[in-house]
């Protein structure tokens, strides 16, 4: 019994530690941004800056959109495109009919390129809602 | 003969009744229990997601299994989708990457029997087979080959080096294939479009070789090349015209020029144009001087009218006259 309660112990305090020492070595710069349409065609370019020492980029995007049609891609800083989905509603936009289309993109970039990696939006009579997600994980120096 | 025209009229209907694409997906509560297939007509809309694509759905029963009959389907290959949504999501939903993602890609035509199966239900189509039809086995192979270049977490260079090694092999994958699909899925994986003017005799070579093949995935890839061919067409022509206007441009100021000089050196008087002549000759004054035997100052009172009349500063511009 005395024993079970001193491993207890030691495993709360390693548990306890090692959360700081993770704490202390890594920081995480997290953005987001929502953008609605409504029977947009206006393409938009988010930029998303990322500094060399960042171990971890975090990319989530997800846009829901009722009519139109509408494109997602990233680029890396080098201009490769690193990504990309497309989303079409037949619908127009006085149907009596409903439909919805979704399309989420989540990318995990080991070790990024230093430098402005870009969002391109690409919309062509878009109703709907996207919203973008990203993190970076940098190492404290 | 009866008998085995019957036999063979029931074997024939007896496939044709097998042919279908089955499978057992095992899924978690979050999921809606349906399965969707839809028809990508080219390697460029795999990540496009709307209502129309999707040409048939299957409910799955409660141990997962769900099918659909390939009859209706094409007699050629193709590419299709089969993809689940979310509970409360749209059919039309697509998710790429990460845990959650719904969607795999196979090729079949309307004989095809094909069973698709997972292993979890928690990452539902991150662990999948495919059983049944051979092209699928290489579609795989080469989604599994552009894995590795995604996933690896070595330094930039080395993550270029692996790149370019994998792009090669790649290609060597689509110049081997016999299947059009697998083969044009390799080029297509290769990045084919960004590395084009290294690779582009075996691109043409390529292309020339499957120049029969009249599927949307090749006229889609090769409509591009085209689009390619005409901007660059439009260029080269561009960068003629402007080195033709230019060519014109500069006949014109030489000969206004020539003609302009002709009449400055006609206001010149007959001794002048001789020491001009000298001067152009790259005599000095005292060479011009002994020639015509003149005095040196009359030689230089000659130089300075010739560089006013001629509007010139120096003996340099007189050679270049």
């Amino acid at each position: 019994m005395k024993k079970s309660i001193q491993l207890l112990v030691f495993i709360f305090v390693f548990v306890l530690f090692g959360q700081q020492t993770i704490a202390q070595d890594c920081t995480s710069v997290n953005t987001s941004r929502d953008i609605e349409l409504d029977g947009s065609s206006e393409k938009e370019e988010i930029k998303l800056n990322v500094d060399a020492g960042v171990k971890q980029l975090h990319l989530f995007i997800n846009s829901t959109i009722s009519t139109g049609f509408l494109t997602v891609e990233i680029y890396d800083p080098k201009g490769k495109k690193r990504g990309y989905y497309t989303v079409e509603s037949q619908t127009k936009s006085n149907a009596k009919k409903k439909e919805t289309v979704c399309g989420q993109l989540q990318k995990q970039i080991s070790d990024p390129m230093k430098g402005d990696w870009v969002v391109r939006l690409i919309p062509k009579n878009v109703k709907g809602k996207i919203s973008i997600h990203s993190g970076q994980v940098q190492e404290k120096s | 003969m009866l008998l085995l025209a019957s036999v063979s009229v029931w074997a024939q209907s007896n496939s044709q009744a097998k042919a279908e694409i089955r499978g057992k997906i095992l899924l978690d509560s979050i999921w809606h229990p349906v399965v969707y297939i839809s028809h990508i007509p080219t390697f460029y809309d795999m990540y496009t997601m709307s209502n129309n694509m999707i040409i048939a759905e299957s409910p799955l029963d409660e141990e997962g299994n769900f099918h659909f009959l390939t009859s209706f389907l094409p007699e050629k290959d193709n590419l299709y989708r089969l993809h689940i949504s979310k509970k409360g999501a749209p059919a039309a939903s697509l998710i790429i990457g990460g845990k959650d993602e719904n969607h795999l890609f196979f090729i079949a035509n309307n004989e095809s029997e094909i069973f698709i199966s997972n292993e979890s239900p928690t990452n539902p189509v991150s662990r999948f087979k495919i059983e049944g039809y051979r092209p699928n086995d290489d579609l795989r192979s080469i989604d599994d080959i552009v894995a590795t270049s995604e996933n690896l977490e070595n330094p930039p260079v080395s993550k270029e080096f692996v790149s370019r090694t994998i792009n090669e092999k790649l290609r060597i994958m689509a110049d081997t294939s016999s299947h059009p699909i697998v083969s044009l899925y390799a080029l297509y994986q290769s990045n084919f479009e960004t590395t084009y003017l290294e690779n582009q005799l075996f691109i043409e070579n390529y292309l020339k070789k499957w120049e029969d093949e009249e599927s949307t995935y090749f006229q889609s890839i090769r409509s591009r090349f085209i689009q390619e061919k005409k901007s660059n067409f439009y260029i080269y022509f561009i960068i003629g015209v402007v080195f033709f206007v230019m060519g014109i441009v500069i006949q014109q100021y030489i000969f206004r020029r020539r003609k302009r000089n002709r009449a400055q050196l006609q206001t010149l008087s007959i001794q002048e144009r001789k020491i001009f002549q000298l001067i152009q000759s790259g005599k000095s004054n005292k060479e011009i001087s002994e020639e015509y035997n003149i005095g040196l100052s009359t030689v230089k009172s000659h130089v300075s009218n010739i560089y006013t009349k001629l509007n010139i500063k120096s003996r340099k511009e007189a050679i270049d006259f």
